[in-house]
């Protein structure tokens, strides 16, 4: 892995779909999230938290929090992408970076931060990712370590001035 | 089917085509707001029967919706051109929520000017002050055909200028204004 050139992930590839787009004609602020949901979950097979992984650890993913830069409109049937970078981790949260682009540009459409914590779904509490996953984890983290701090991430929401 | 009779969108919302609010100007103003109740739906909720958190944004949504109508907004006002953009979100999910639920919503003003709003919605369970999630949004007013953000009418302005007065004695929420990261321990 240290030979190859640090890139972001690509953890989502669609189009806006029809039942996505409200009454102002773009996608509506609420499905931004959706996607990147999706995207989430690709991370989540990517460190071993997919179906299987979920079934063998007990384990699974929860969103403590997330932010949303909203950057431009997006149409119905536009194809886009979302690329997501690895902020940080320890031993059971991992702060992740998304941004969501159109497809096979860098137009950025809009940014999304969020922090996500491993939770052993027999409580449900939070606990230590396991072995097989935070190895893959810690990769990703330190792969990702000298890759630039994103324009949009640990913002805050306020009105200027 | 003639391509006119389609929708201009496939989404709605649950106020849709319900107008806007007559406003009062001599009635009192919640603080918070309390726009909007409902129960969990079936299409919320994940596999293992608890509300998708893409999903609480949703929700949150909703209660814009039912604040838009109560200052003025409707499908006529945004058929006029103008309308509010959301330029950001955060969400913070503090406890799930199963389907069959009832919630209920509020909605504080934290902050305005002539463009933009600056909201917090929290989701509690049913009653209860069980605060099941947050969410904190940016706003603003814009002219859709020119593309650009603009000043709220006057009447509109004078409502979220009432409705600031009567929340600027709300305590801040405590997950107002926090950016995301990891918390360490000193040392």
């Amino acid at each position: 892995m240290s030979e190859a050139p640090v890139t972001l992930l690509t953890t989502w590839r669609g189009t806006v779909l029809a039942q996505w787009v409200d009454y102002n004609g773009h996608l509506n602020d609420g499905y931004y999230m959706v996607v990147f949901s999706e995207a989430t979950n690709a991370v989540m097979a990517l460190i071993g938290l997919d179906d299987a992984g979920r079934k063998a650890t007990g384990h699974s993913i929860f969103t403590l929090e997330s932010h949303i830069n909203y950057l431009q409109e997006v149409k119905q049937g536009k194809a886009i992408e979302v690329r997501t970078q690895i902020l940080g981790s320890d031993a059971k949260r991992l702060q992740i970076y998304q941004t969501m682009v159109l497809a096979g540009t860098d137009t950025l459409l809009a940014a999304n931060e969020q922090m996500l914590l491993n939770v052993d779904m027999s409580g449900p509490r939070a606990a230590p990712f396991a072995p097989t996953v935070m190895a893959k984890v810690q990769v990703l983290t330190v792969a990702h370590r000298s890759l630039p701090r994103p324009t949009y991430a640990g913002r805050t929401i306020a009105l200027p001035g | 089917m003639d391509p006119s009779q389609k929708p201009a969108h496939s989404l709605t919302t649950p106020l849709e085509g319900t107008g806007h609010h007559a406003w009062d100007p001599q009635a009192p103003i919640k603080a918070p707001l309390r726009l909007l109740s409902t129960t969990v739906a079936p299409q919320w909720v994940d596999y293992n029967g608890h509300m998708s958190e893409s999903c609480y944004l949703l929700v949150f949504g909703d209660n814009s919706d039912a604040f838009f109508r109560f200052i003025g907004i409707d499908e006529a006002y945004r058929a006029a051109g103008r309308s509010f953009y959301t330029v950001q979100t955060q969400i913070h999910n503090l406890h799930e929520v199963s389907e069959g639920e009832p919630i209920r919503l509020t909605l504080q003003l934290l902050d305005c000017d002539d463009k933009r709003l600056h909201i917090f919605h929290a989701m509690f369970r049913g009653n209860s002050a069980d605060l099941l999630a947050t969410g904190e949004q940016m706003l603003v007013h814009v002219d859709m055909l020119a593309g650009r953000s603009v000043p709220m009418p006057s009447d509109m302005s004078a409502k979220v200028q009432a409705i600031r007065a009567a929340h600027a004695g709300m305590p801040r929420p405590a997950q107002a204004g926090q950016p995301i990261g990891i918390r360490r321990k000193p040392g």
